[in-house]
């Protein structure tokens, strides 16, 4: 089924109801095969211990190498995650999971529509498919690196362009990159779902 | 427009999905990999003063005898935990109120935990660290042989007051106050905030204090501290803590770790 033609020259952002019923069932549709929903969650977590053990290096390495039990391997480990450790605060962990919960959505459905229609997003679309999920993954690292310890990662950015200082201005400590980054990846989703739109998923239609 | 083939256009936005994930994992590595480098900082460590060789030769525990502390003397004590923290940080002050005190409450006579300030978040912790050094300084400076009264003291009797160690109660009072009241402080207030808590809550003499914060009559001090982090590769990131182990530099790590994740990493 095809869109009118000018249809796709307004912006594709979910502003209608519409576009959010098509993005929770194709997002239904897809992760309601097992492989799939295998791969959402594997890629989620990924995601969530690239933010979480990326900050953490030193320690990383040394709970994997260092001679000590299992156990304390395990508790250092774990006790860098949101909710099981003293890393984040609050609003910082519910934010890192669902970064990391959407950007394994967003791999599932990319997946998807590479094997199963092998094609891409459309044309025009803005930032495309990937784009929206890079920049949400992006984004995600930097409201991690920024809510768990002064800045760090954003500091470090920034001072690649020699405005090392710009990180102490977000009011916020941080917080407002994993907004950012939750709005990148909801556009993204949305994407790869228009992108199915006309399609059928498990026989389904889009 | 774009003559690319559908299929080798998809290929490139899931390599371009793979590159996002590797660029997330390295932009989450900027704030780690300096730490496992000691000495990677872009200035030499300096030390203030020189109380014997640091821990494991590392710049982290450069003169540490002579930093607020709590628990036993580095050098007798089987863990030693030192911070480096901006009055300033949240995380920080998630650290200092969420696992320092269990640190002082189950491993107290165990271990040592060493503040050393690094204000690098925002603009009010240069000023108010620099009051928590003159602060120090004059407890230190006029209370040695109280402070040796306290430490005897806190090793025997019951649960023990926030902040008796190395004589300086009333630093970490300061300390804790700003802290728990990080809110309520930006760089126009905050040393005024500072004399009026000093000469409330404490017998310091407040102006005193002041006037020497305001002249950074201790800006040795904050400076070695600030040397000593950036030699140990702290970057800009607080609190970041190094982990000791009967004299052995054992890790780091970076933000307001828990207490079972230094009972951990500590071994204990």
């Amino acid at each position: 089924m095809s869109r009118p033609t000018g249809s796709r020259l307004r912006p594709r952002l979910p502003t209608r109801a519409d576009d959010w019923r098509l993005m929770a069932r194709t997002v239904r549709l897809v992760l309601g095969l097992p492989a799939y929903a295998a791969l959402a969650l594997s890629a989620a977590v990924v995601a969530l211990s690239a933010f979480v053990l990326g900050q953490n290096l030193a320690l990383t390495r040394f709970a994997v190498s260092a001679p000590t039990g299992l156990a304390d391997r395990a508790t250092i480990l774990l006790g860098l995650y949101p909710f099981l450790g003293t890393n984040y605060g609050p609003v910082a962990e519910l934010l890192l999971v669902a970064v990391a919960a959407l950007s394994g959505v967003d791999v599932a459905l990319v997946g998807y529509h590479f094997r199963e229609h092998g094609l891409g997003g459309r044309e025009g679309e803005p930032g495309g498919v990937a784009g929206g999920g890079t920049v949400g993954l992006i984004l995600g690292a930097l409201g991690a690196g920024c809510a768990a310890c002064g800045s760090a990662v954003l500091a470090g950015l920034f001072s690649l362009f020699g405005v090392a200082g710009a990180a102490t201005l977000l009011p916020f400590d941080g917080v407002e990159f994993s907004v950012l980054a939750l709005v990148a990846l909801v556009l993204s989703i949305h994407w790869v779902a228009d992108g199915m739109r006309g399609g059928e998923i498990r026989g389904c239609p889009v | 427009m774009s003559h690319d083939r559908p299929d080798a256009r998809t290929r490139r936005r899931l390599l371009g999905v793979a590159a996002a994930t590797g660029a997330s994992a390295l932009a989450g590595c900027t704030g780690g990999l300096s730490a496992d480098f000691p000495g990677a900082g872009d200035t030499e460590a300096t030390t203030a003063t020189t109380t014997g060789p640091p821990l494991g030769d590392h710049p982290a525990a450069e003169g540490i005898a002579d930093q607020a502390r709590f628990g036993p003397p580095p050098a007798d004590a089987e863990g030693v935990v030192v911070a480096f923290e901006d009055p300033s940080c949240p995380r920080c002050a998630a650290w200092e109120t969420g696992t320092v005190p269990k640190l002082r409450e189950r491993l107290g006579d165990r271990v040592a935990v060493v503040f050393r300030s690094y204000p690098v978040i925002y603009p009010w912790g240069r000023p108010a660290t620099q009051a928590i050094e003159a602060a120090f300084a004059r407890e230190t400076g006029s209370k040695a042989t109280q402070a040796t009264t306290d430490e005897r003291s806190t090793t025997t009797s019951g649960p023990t007051p926030y902040g008796t160690r190395q004589g300086s109660t009333a630093t970490w009072a300061l300390i804790r106050h700003y802290f728990e009241n990080q809110d309520r402080f930006d760089a126009d207030n905050v040393l005024d905030l500072t004399r009026a808590f000093l000469a409330e809550e404490t017998d310091l003499d407040a102006d005193a204090v002041v006037a020497d914060a305001e002249a950074k009559a201790h800006d040795d001090a904050v400076q070695a501290d600030l040397a000593g982090g950036d030699a140990a590769g702290v970057g800009r990131t607080t609190p970041t803590v190094f982990l000791f182990r009967d004299g052995e530099f054992r890790t780091s790590a970076r933000g307001s770790i828990s207490f079972r994740v230094v009972n951990a990493a500590l071994g204990l």
